[in-house]
């Protein structure tokens, strides 16, 4: 019986740690008396010797029970990290996790790149890699826990479910939101932000070699473009969570971008928005100055034109969603 | 369920086994035996161990609730069967 001893102990270390000492050793209990049950209807149909036949027997039952980590599993199945009921929500969530890390990842290491004297693309690839494997890890642990936690006690898909109602269907069905269009208005928003406040996160020896700077009569511009971004940055993370487009979400878009490309327009017009830091006695450094502050000004009108370009095609987008609206 | 409500007295995971068989339902051990034990956790079985034939064996009897409950499945089985045959008749 040495060999069924083993097999027990094998069983018993393979079952859940989480049960009391009891139930385990009950268990095992019951799995031995089930074991010799078999043993000895195997024993009374074989002719062999009865010590013979019971080692061989043995071996035979054991062999159909399998694994000790199997029997361990049928008789006290683990509870999963995840329930297959929530899993749909687990992986969207750890999607979503994974995009906004990234894009925390990519902004730390522009934030650094900014501040050093090189900017090197295969560097900033291997930066945001590194800084996103940093945190995916803590994010995956996270996450996994909360729906372990919290899928405890309920489903929390069936929670989120619960209060679903037919009015709350998508209006536009067919207008999926792209997850790539939305990383790219978090991540713009994003460093958008960042090079308005270089004074909160940059030293001051590499902000005063800082090639630009604003103009001290536009220091408004500072917070007007920092509570546009702020609020494109929320409303990008509220579009990760979503599917598809509603017509409120797809007007404020439009709105947002509407925004965006006049304020732009305005800081294209008005004159030296930005100042060129550059001290030269040479005559000719003015005339240098003036034709870059032109071709700011330029940018700032292309940018502008492009954000309105892409709030019209927004706009006729939504013209055309709403007649082709689902009775 | 319905072999512990058919039979008079207790019974243990082998000879449940045993009277399956007899009853023409092959069920593995690795199956039938832990899926006793998670019926007697929803209170469906009641359990207690007994000493018999020089072993100590745990021996398992339909509990009240498993009774309401067995009534209620004949009841969707014997609905399910006769809706299958008279589908099945049609064909």
């Amino acid at each position: 019986m040495e060999l069924l001893d083993r097999y027990l102990i094998s069983v018993q270390q393979d079952l859940d740690h989480s049960l009391s000492h009891e139930k385990r050793e009950d268990i095992i209990k019951e799995i031995r008396a089930n074991i010799l049950d078999e043993l000895d209807a195997q024993t009374q149909q074989s002719g062999q010797k009865e010590t013979d036949a019971q080692a061989d027997a043995l071996k035979d039952v054991l062999k159909q029970y399998g694994h000790p980590a199997a029997t361990a599993q049928r008789y006290a199945p683990q509870a999963p990290l995840v329930k297959s009921e929530d899993m749909a929500l687990y992986k969207k969530v750890l999607w979503h996790g994974a995009a906004v890390i990234f894009v925390f990842a990519l902004l730390k290491t522009i934030s650094s790149m900014l501040q050093s004297d090189s900017i090197n693309p295969i560097r900033l690839l291997l930066q945001t890699g590194g800084h996103f494997l940093e945190n995916i890890g803590l994010m995956l642990l996270i996450v996994t826990l909360c729906f372990y936690y919290l899928g405890k006690t309920q489903s929390l898909a069936a929670a989120r479910y619960k209060n679903w109602t037919l009015e709350k269907l998508p209006e536009f069905p067919q207008a999926t939101i792209k997850m790539s269009d939305t990383l790219t208005d978090l991540i713009s928003a994003s460093f958008l932000l960042l090079v308005l406040w270089t004074p909160l996160w940059m030293s001051e020896d590499t902000q005063q070699s800082l090639v630009f700077s604003l103009d001290p009569a536009q220091e408004h511009w500072r917070y007007i473009l920092t509570v546009l971004s702020l609020s494109s940055c929320v409303f990008a993370l509220y579009r990760l969570s979503q599917a598809t487009w509603q017509r409120w979400s797809l007007q404020l878009y439009v709105v947002e971008n509407l925004v965006f490309g006049f304020a732009f327009l305005w800081m294209a017009s008005v004159e030296n928005f930005l100042n060129i830091n550059a001290q030269s006695t040479n005559a000719n450094w003015q005339t240098v100055i003036d034709w870059a502050q032109q071709q700011l000004s330029y940018s700032f009108a292309i940018i502008g034109i492009i954000i309105l370009i892409i709030a019209g095609f927004q706009l006729y987008r939504l013209n055309q969603l709403s007649k082709s609206k689902i009775a | 369920m319905s072999v512990l409500a058919s039979s008079k007295t207790p019974q243990y995971g082998y000879s449940l086994r045993k009277l399956l068989n007899d009853a023409g339902i092959e069920i593995d051990e690795g199956t039938l035996y832990p899926l006793i034990r998670r019926l007697a956790e929803q209170e469906l079985l009641t359990s207690e161990w007994k000493h018999s034939e020089g072993r100590e064996r745990r021996y398992y009897r339909l509990s009240e609730k498993g009774a309401e409950v067995l009534l209620q499945l004949q009841q969707d089985w014997q609905q399910l069967n006769k809706s299958v045959s008279a589908l099945l008749a049609s064909n």
